[in-house]
């Protein structure tokens, strides 16, 4: 018996000491992984409708030129990692720090703007934007970043 | 699955719950080759994959130098998954298929993915699960309880995972409220969160477009969905909620496959397999659905 309610106080030490320790990695230090701890805040934190947001947008693809630009998730496959690395890069030339710039720069070409045949030009914008607007179509203008090239 | 008797007897209950318990922990190994079968779909595609930033479980993997971390991780999972769904009661076995979890799982990763969080949590309780003694009926029935102990613990990792997500809804939601922002109780609010998913993923959904133009309907759902998730670990002290608490949360998944273009495969299995087929039910519950006067405080089972 004795063991049986240890092992009880032991999953329910695990639980809680798990539990506590996201939600103090949430909230005192903003931090939303260690993996495999996850905090769960998931669809949690309604998008004002006045939003920035950094994207990659496509000028040029093996010959084709897209006047105005098109955003890359309408050429390529799109990820939540895509979108991350995005704002991951955003950051980096924000915090002016070349080295991460340049490590997320191949990430994105190796990985995701991988599905071009020759050459691909490309700008990383930061967007602001209201949701609703431009769910309905409307085209907002944007701060371009970059301007890279990669050719085959 | 068990068939439960009538009976009053603590005893024969919780026999019953425990060979309930024991096959569903097995098919929680052998649904896991749903998953490397992906892998092994994808496995050419991760080999040729830059990763800048690995999780550190693969990260040592790249001085080892012998073989690709993406090869020896799935070897390594596929072999611990053949013994652990062979022979789920050996705990050797079950901890070398948490490992393997864990590494296929960083794989896959990269940063946040949350296809797998839940079932490394399971695998990773049920390690503990406790070894059968061959000798006296005493001693089985102790073993039986450690048994059940561990699979309601399974269940409550769930939970918990849940009760965590529906919390930072409410969180985030009244801080926005506080600083007059729009907010999960905005009337507008999930169809802001629908537009917002569906231009980023340039994705489309059955309902995404009427949920923006009637935000109503959205408001309702997400309503609902955020007390459902808030209040799930309830469900721990009421086990015959457990199937209709599995089958609301999988509706759930569903309703966000319809709205905001986002699966939880793996997590439907999971709550199909850990509480719409709960061990801890009674025969009334199967044969005639829900019977709320036979709900109860704690599964009554053990010694």
């Amino acid at each position: 018996m004795q063991k049986y309610r240890a092992l009880n106080f032991l999953m329910f030490t695990i639980l809680l000491g798990c539990t506590l320790s996201v939600a103090i990695m949430r909230i005192y230090f903003q931090k939303r992984e260690i993996f495999p701890l996850f905090c769960w805040d998931l669809f949690c934190g309604t998008p004002q409708p006045e939003k920035s947001l950094s994207m990659i947008l496509i000028k040029q693809m093996d010959g084709e030129i897209f006047d105005p630009p098109i955003e890359f998730n309408k050429l390529f496959k799109c990820t939540s990692r895509m979108h991350q690395a995005i704002k991951n890069l955003q950051e980096a030339i924000a915090h002016e720090d070349p080295k991460a710039e340049k490590k997320l720069i191949k990430l994105i070409e190796t990985d995701y703007l991988k599905g071009f045949k020759k050459h691909i030009k490309y700008l990383v914008v930061l967007q602001s934007f209201d949701v609703m607007d431009k769910w309905k179509g409307v085209v907002y203008d944007y701060e371009v970043l970059r301007e890279n090239e990669i050719f085959k | 699955m068990s068939i439960f008797t009538n009976t009053s007897s603590p005893f024969v209950r919780q026999k019953q719950a425990y060979e309930s318990a024991k096959l569903l922990v097995q098919l929680f190994y052998v649904c896991q080759f749903y998953f490397l079968n992906q892998g092994f779909y994808e496995w050419m595609g991760l080999r040729e994959r830059t990763v800048v930033d690995p999780l550190w479980p693969v990260k040592w993997m790249s001085y080892a130098g012998l073989l690709k971390p993406v090869d020896f991780a799935i070897i390594f999972y596929t072999l611990s998954l053949i013994f652990s769904s062979l022979y789920s009661s050996v705990r050797l076995f079950r901890l070398l298929n948490f490992v393997g979890l864990l590494l296929f799982a960083s794989l896959h990763s990269g940063k946040i993915n949350h296809t797998w969080h839940a079932w490394i949590y399971v695998s990773f309780i049920f390690i503990f699960l406790p070894d059968e003694p061959k000798k006296k009926s005493n001693e089985k029935r102790l073993y039986r309880q450690k048994y059940l102990s561990v699979f309601l613990a399974a269940q409550a990792s769930i939970l918990v995972i849940y009760t965590l997500a529906g919390f930072w809804k409410y969180y985030d939601a009244f801080y926005q409220l506080a600083n007059g922002q729009v907010n999960a109780f905005s009337f507008k609010g999930f169809a802001y969160q629908v537009a917002d998913r569906l231009m980023q993923t340039n994705s489309t959904s059955l309902l995404g477009s009427y949920i923006i133009d009637h935000p109503w309907l959205g408001w309702l759902m997400f309503q609902g969905a955020m007390l459902l998730e808030l209040t799930s670990i309830a469900v721990l002290w009421f086990p015959s909620l457990q199937p209709l608490w599995g089958l609301s949360m999988i509706c759930m998944h569903l309703g966000s496959v319809l709205t905001v273009s986002v699966r939880f495969s793996s997590n439907i299995i999971l709550l199909g397999l850990l509480f719409v087929s709960s061990p801890f039910l009674t025969k009334r519950f199967k044969r005639l659905g829900i019977h709320f006067k036979k709900v109860r405080c704690t599964p009554k089972i053990g010694v």
